[in-house]
C-alpha cells in the first residue's frame, strides 16, 4: 500500500508526456487515492494496488473505458489519460462546484437536525429529485449493457449548492459489462448485495439495482433497511450478518424484530409507490434478483413522489400534504407541526367521450401534482401522455399557476397540440397549442381531443381531495 | 412528532488508543516529532469520507506519571496539548490504565469497532521486577519473559485486550524489542524501530494508513496491515 502524502509535490507524467503535478490528497478510497493537481482542472487518480497483475489489469481497465463511447447522457467521470512511468493511474476531470453525497446523509451533529435536512442539504422535493437523476443514470448505464459494480455515497457527486439539481458519478473504475465483471474490488459493504458480500455472485446490473436501492433509501431515510436498533446497538459483527440479510427490513409488514427508531419515517420521506418499491426489494428482493424494481421504476417513484410535495408556510420544508386528522380541511408539516392550508391538486384520470362524443373521464386517478401557490407547475409528457413510446418523458406540454386571490389557475399550453376544456356552467372549450387561458378551480382540462378511438388524459384542478 | 428534532443513528466509534513514553530521555527531538507527527494524523483522520465508522482518538502518556492526555473523543472534541517529556518510565502503569479504558463500556462501547492501539517507546519500563530489570539491561530478555510481565499479561488474557489491533514502535537503541514485539503479539503484524526521531513521522504514517485503510475497508474489523516497505526510513524488527 503506497504511502499518499510521500507522493504529493512529485510529479507524474501520462502516456503523452503531460505532466501533472500532484499538489494535495483529496480523497482515499479501498483501491486508490487522488490528488488535486497544481494549476489544472485534472485530477489524478493513482491506484493503492501492488501486485504487478493487479495493476495490469486496471491499465487495461482504463484503457477500456478510455477507448469506450460513454453515452455522454451518462454523467460519469471516466480517464482522460492513462499514468505512465511507475505509478499506476489515471488522469480525469474536476468536477466543481459538487461534493460527495456522503454530506447528504450524514447529519451535522452541530446543527439542528431539521435545518439541516431542509435548509443546509435541501429537503424533501430536492432529494427525491436528486434520487430520480441517481435511477436515471443507472436506467442509461444498464439499458447499454453496462454495470457500475461500485455504488456508494463516496463515488456520488451533488451539486453543493442545495437550490441545485445536479449529479455526477466518480470512480468509474468497476464500469464493466454486465454479467463478465471481474472485479478487483467487490463494492462498499453497506451498498453491496447480499449474494456479492457472500461471495455467491459477481457484481452486476442486478446487484447495481440493489445498490442503488440502498443509497435512495439512505438518501430519503437517513438510516438502512437492514440496521434496525437491534443491529445499531450491538457490536459490528451483527451489522456484518444483517447485510447479508439474516435480519428482517426494518418496515417489514410482519417481522417486528429489526425495527429502527433512527430512520425516518417511510410516511413522512416516501410516497406510497416508493414505500412499495422499497418493500419489494428489501424483502423477497433480498434473495430473489429478479424482484428487484428497475432504475426505470425508481426514477418515476421519485419524479412522481417530486410531484406531490408542497412547502410549509412556516419553516419551508418540503413535504407530502396529508390532510390533519383533526382538521380534514388542513394539512401539517411534519417538521415543525405548521398546520398548512391543504394546496390543490391536479388529478390525471384517463378520458375518452360518451355516445354523444361528449368527454368523459374515469374515475381513476392515475397521477397526481400538487399545484403550490405562485409557483409554475410544469406537466410533461410523463404525466399525460399515456402512450410514452417515442416521446421525450420531460418534453414540457403545460405549464399551471395557481392566483390563490381569484382562485383561478392560468394554463398555458406550450404542446404542439391544442386541449380541451370542460368548466362547471361554461360551454366546452379548447385552448389552442401555444395559447392560455384562465379556469376555475375543479375545470378539467383534456390534453388532447378524445375520440371513441384514442384515450387522452385529463387533467383536474381540486380543492378537496383525499377526503 | 416533528421531525425537526429528530435524533438520527450515529456511526459506530473506531477507537485508536496511543500510548506515547514521555520520560526523560524522549526530550527534545523525540516528543517534538511525536507532537508534530500527531497532529499531521489527526489531519489526516479528518479527511477521511467515511460514515460508516466515526474514528475516536485518547492518548495515555508515561512519564513522570501515568496521565491520559486526551479522553477518548471523536476527531472534533479532541483538546490536544503538547506533550513534554520528564521522569521514568511507568508503561506497567499505563498498560493498566488502557484496559481499564478498553473494558469499560460507556468508553469503549459494545457497537464500537475493535480499537486499535500503538504504543511508542524509547527504553524499557521502570516499572517492572528488579530481576526483569536488570535482565532487560544486560540485553537478556525474550519476548516470553514479557508475555508473563502481569501489565501485558492482563491484556492479553482480557477479551477486549487480546482483540484489540496493537501497534508499536522503538526508538533508539535502549528500547526494548522483546517487550515490545510481547505487546503486538500478533504473527504478521511488525514491530517498527526507528534510529531516531526521524522515524517517528513515518511510523505515524503508517499508523494512519491501517486506521483509515481499516475504516473504509469491506469490513473495519478485519485486521489491515500496510506493508513498511513505503516507510523505508524506519526499520522493521520482525
Amino acid at each position: 500500500m503506497l504511502n499518499p502524502e510521500k507522493l504529493v509535490g512529485h510529479t507524474v507524467f501520462d502516456e503523452k508526456g503531460h505532466p501533472y503535478r500532484l499538489a494535495k490528497v483529496v480523497g482515499r478510497g479501498g483501491q486508490g487515492v487522488v490528488f488535486e493537481t497544481d494549476g489544472s482542472d485534472f485530477m489524478v487518480k493513482i491506484a493503492t494496488a501492488k501486485d504487478v497483475v493487479d495493476r495490469q489489469e486496471l491499465n487495461r481497465r482504463y484503457r477500456w473505458l478510455l477507448n469506450r463511447e460513454i453515452d455522454p447522457d451518462i454523467r460519469l467521470v471516466t480517464p482522460e489519460a492513462i499514468l505512465a512511468g511507475l505509478q499506476t493511474g489515471y488522469v480525469m476531470r474536476r468536477v466543481k462546484g459538487h461534493e460527495l453525497l456522503t454530506r447528504l446523509l450524514a447529519p451535522d451533529p452541530k446543527v439542528n437536525f431539521g435545518q439541516w435536512f431542509n435548509q443546509q442539504t435541501g429537503g424533501l422535493r430536492r432529494r427525491l429529485l436528486l434520487g430520480a437523476l441517481i435511477a436515471r443514470v443507472f436506467d442509461t448505464l444498464h439499458l447499454g449493457g453496462l454495470a457500475y459494480c461500485d455504488l456508494s455515497d463516496t463515488n456520488i457527486l451533488v451539486a453543493k449548492d442545495p437550490n441545485l439539481l445536479s449529479i455526477c458519478l466518480i470512480d468509474s473504475d468497476n464500469l464493466s459489462i454486465s454479467g463478465q465483471a471481474q472485479s478487483l474490488v467487490l463494492g462498499t459493504p453497506l451498498y453491496m448485495a447480499p449474494e456479492v458480500i457472500a461471495g455467491r455472485h459477481q457484481p452486476d446490473s442486478l446487484t447495481d439495482s440493489y445498490s442503488l436501492a440502498v443509497i435512495l433509501f439512505r438518501l430519503l431515510r437517513l438510516g438502512h433497511p437492514l440496521i434496525g436498533d437491534v443491529v445499531e446497538n450491538g457490536p459490528p459483527e451483527l451489522e456484518d450478518r444483517a447485510l447479508l440479510g439474516e435480519f428482517s427490513y426494518i418496515d417489514h409488514p410482519d417481522d417486528a424484530t429489526n425495527r429502527s427508531s433512527t430512520t425516518l419515517p417511510g410516511e413522512a420521506v416516501c410516497s406510497k409507490d416508493l414505500s412499495a418499491l422499497f418493500l419489494r426489494i428489501f424483502t423477497i428482493g433480498i434473495n430473489s434478483r429478479m424482484a428487484r424494481p428497475t432504475p426505470a421504476e425508481w426514477a418515476e417513484a421519485c419524479l412522481a413522489a417530486a410531484d406531490n410535495t408542497t412547502r410549509c408556510a412556516h419553516c419551508s420544508a418540503s413535504f407530502f400534504p396529508r390532510p390533519d386528522q383533526d382538521q380534514k380541511n388542513m394539512v401539517k408539516c411534519p417538521w415543525c407541526g405548521t398546520l398548512n392550508a391543504k394546496p390543490p391538486m391536479l388529478l390525471i384520470r384517463d378520458a375518452t367521450v360518451d355516445d354523444d362524443n361528449k368527454p368523459i373521464w374515469a374515475r381513476k386517478v392515475v397521477g397526481s401534482l400538487v399545484l403550490n401557490e405562485g409557483q409554475n407547475l410544469v406537466v410533461t409528457a410523463r404525466h399525460v401522455l399515456s402512450n410514452k413510446q417515442g416521446n421525450d418523458g420531460d418534453q414540457i406540454i403545460a405549464s399551471f399557476r395557481l392566483n390563490l386571490d381569484t382562485g383561478k389557475t392560468v394554463i398555458e399550453n406550450k404542446s404542439d397540440f391544442n386541449f380541451w376544456l370542460a368548466q362547471p356552467g361554461k360551454p366546452w372549450g379548447t385552448l389552442k397549442k401555444r395559447g392560455n387561458v384562465e379556469i376555475d378551480i375543479n375545470g378539467i382540462i383534456f390534453f388532447g381531443k378524445p375520440t371513441k378511438d384514442m384515450t387522452v388524459r385529463s387533467g383536474q384542478i381540486v380543492r378537496n381531495w383525499g377526503g | 412528532m416533528q421531525l425537526n428534532n429528530f435524533s438520527p443513528a450515529q456511526p459506530r466509534p473506531m477507537p485508536v488508543f496511543l500510548l506515547v513514553d514521555t520520560s526523560g530521555s524522549m526530550r527534545g527531538e523525540k516528543i517534538q516529532s511525536v507532537n508534530m507527527a500527531l497532529r499531521d494524523m489527526v489531519a489526516s483522520f479528518r479527511a477521511v469520507n467515511d460514515i460508516r465508522g466515526e474514528i475516536q482518538l485518547a492518548i495515555i502518556t508515561f512519564g513522570e506519571e501515568v496521565t491520559i492526555a486526551q479522553e477518548l473523543a471523536p476527531l472534533d472534541q479532541l483538546a490536544l496539548t503538547e506533550l513534554e517529556a520528564a521522569g521514568k518510565t511507568p508503561m506497567g502503569s499505563a498498560l493498566e490504565f488502557l484496559l481499564l479504558m478498553l473494558e469499560d463500556k460507556d468508553i469503549v462501547l459494545s457497537r464500537a469497532y475493535t480499537p486499535t492501539v500503538v504504543l511508542i517507546s524509547d527504553g524499557i519500563p521502570t516499572d517492572v521486577t528488579r530481576e526483569l530489570w536488570d535482565k532487560a539491561v544486560a540485553g537478556e530478555t525474550t519476548v516470553a519473559d514479557f508475555l508473563d510481565w502481569p501489565p501485558l499479561n492482563a491484556l492479553h488474557v482480557s477479551e477486549r485486550g487480546s482483540k484489540c489491533i496493537r501497534l508499536a514502535m522503538g526508538i533508539g537503541d535502549d528500547a526494548n524489542n522483546e517487550m515490545l514485539t510481547a505487546f503486538v503479539n500478533r504473527p504478521g503484524v511488525p514491530v517498527i524501530k526507528a534510529r531516531d526521531a526521524r522515524g517517528i513521522e513515518e511510523f505515524f504514517q503508517w499508523v494512519t494508513l491501517s486506521v483509515t485503510s481499516r475504516s473504509v475497508s469491506k469490513n473495519p474489523d478485519m485486521l489491515a496491515i500496510p506493508d513498511f516497505d513505503d516507510f523505508a526510513d524506519a526499520e522493521i524488527v520482525i
